[in-house]
């Protein structure tokens, strides 16, 4: 084993536990938007580490462009895909997971004061409504 | 076992469970996005088969253009299936009959790379005796340039071709004697690849090449259609 | 090497597993959507791997094909599924 050797290892023993939690959260988060933050880890930090971690073992630098072709590709395109998700998402009125016992469509727990929504620009403003409860259901059975 | 038909194994599984969820779902839209992860997984299916070609085609096609069409079609169709998901008996009995017929089928192939599998054997003397790329007991590289067979077919006085090529099949098949009677003068297949599959392949790889390109300039051009700026309608 | 090779493909196919999963059980159409985008970004490492497992990068134009295409999926989808029109 050469010192290449050692790195590879190391990166790809990150990426491979980056991936192997990013599929244990999307399966196990209780909903679409905390599904968002593993599903975004192993598109773009996952990825980046099993590519970086390839990038030792090969002397081509035809093979090495390439590899960096694939990130800076991944890199432009995995967030943009996952920020398009979540904005089609939202704009469709589908509201974050609640845990009983929390104000309604109230998304800041810890600053009271800094209770803007997170999308000002949605035509479905959640403190606008915050009367109506059934706005915070969330849109369950709207695909089954 | 080899981790190479292991991983094979667990991608063939999961592209089943997929299958199985495609006819499954009630969403249409959810069928045409699990046809999608189906496609990706079948592709690496293929490159660990080696097949890389079918590898590039079915990611232009298959999770590409076949995913925009059927999302283009689901604009014009409802969203849901509207019948409850059944078993229809005689379909499922001919489709288990035909896969067990073609999995008794494969019983008779010969193994992954066997050397005496009737593709290889037509020719394998030929292709133990060949002197191209050798070297032989004098020292000298045959080589393959261009050159000689440049130089040595002007001088020759080529005749005319035939296809399929004549094979020989004696025991004493030197490829001194009628070397370079076609193709190549060191080269004792006449130009010709010894695999059959191979030659076949060769024979029909302009139409191979151009039908890809075809696929892959639909794919570009469906890329151009869909990511294009247009003024919005009212 | 190509223990480690080996063990980053199985992990990589153990999280599709998962991801899939999810895929199936949606419950929302959004859910599917994300699984299928992170499928598609895991099955991208998966195929440089599978290069480098098999001594051949030169399999690597086409991971490059697929981290274009599976974006070009994801937006149509996204179209279809925000505006209900294409192109």
């Amino acid at each position: 084993m050469e010192w290449n050797d050692y790195l590879t290892g190391v990166f790809l023993a990150l990426g491979s536990f980056l991936a192997l939690t990013g599929g244990v959260g999307i399966l196990r988060m209780p909903d679409f938007y905390s599904r968002l933050h593993p599903a975004g880890k192993t598109d773009s930090l996952g990825q980046l580490m099993v590519l970086i971690g390839l990038c030792f073992q090969t002397s081509d630098w035809l093979v090495l462009a390439k590899l960096g072709l694939i990130v800076s590709f991944l890199m432009l395109t995995a967030p943009t895909a996952t920020h398009a998700i979540t904005k089609a998402a939202w704009l469709e009125g589908l509201r974050p997971w609640q845990r009983p016992g929390d104000a309604e469509n109230v998304y800041t727990r810890k600053h009271p004061d800094k209770r803007a929504p997170y999308f000002s620009a949605a035509p479905k403003d959640p403190l606008a409504s915050s009367t109506s409860a059934e706005q915070g259901q969330q849109l369950e059975a709207s695909d089954e | 076992m080899s981790s190479f038909l292991l991983i094979d194994m667990i991608l063939l599984g999961l592209a089943a469970v997929v299958a199985i969820g495609v006819i499954s779902v009630r969403s249409l839209l959810s069928a045409t996005m699990l046809g999608g992860i189906y496609s990706l997984l079948m592709a690496l299916i293929w490159q660990n088969m080696n097949a890389v070609d079918v590898a590039f085609t079915e990611a232009a096609v298959g999770a590409g253009i076949s995913t925009v069409l059927l999302v283009g079609t689901l604009l014009h169709t409802r969203r849901e299936t509207n019948q409850s998901p059944a078993i229809h008996w005689p379909a499922l009995l001919t489709v288990v009959l035909t896969g067990s017929f073609l999995i008794y089928g494969t019983v008779d192939m010969p193994d992954y790379g066997d050397a005496s599998a009737p593709i290889h054997t037509g020719r394998v003397q030929q292709l133990l005796g060949q002197r191209v790329g050798k070297v032989d007991n004098e020292g000298v590289h045959h080589a393959w340039t261009y050159s000689t067979m440049a130089e040595q077919s002007v001088e020759r006085d080529e005749p005319e071709r035939s296809f399929p090529p004549e094979r020989s099949h004696g025991e004493d098949h030197g490829g001194d004697a009628e070397a370079g009677a076609h193709g190549h003068p060191n080269d004792d297949f006449k130009g010709h690849s010894p695999n059959t599959v191979t030659s076949l392949l060769a024979a029909y790889r302009g139409y191979d090449t151009m039908y890809e390109t075809a696929v892959i300039f639909t794919a570009g051009m469906a890329m151009v259609l869909l990511l294009r700026r247009r003024e919005e309608r009212a | 090497m190509g223990t480690v090779l080996t063990i980053t493909m199985f992990s990589l196919m153990a999280s599709i597993l998962m991801t899939l999963v999810r895929a199936l059980k949606g419950p929302t159409s959004y859910d599917r959507i994300l699984s299928v985008n992170a499928i598609g970004t895991t099955t991208v490492v998966g195929v440089v791997v599978m290069g480098f497992l098999k001594g051949r990068p030169d399999f690597l134009d086409l991971a490059v094909v697929y981290a274009l295409v599976n974006f070009v999926a994801t937006v149509a989808i996204l179209r279809f599924v925000e505006q209900r029109r294409l192109g």
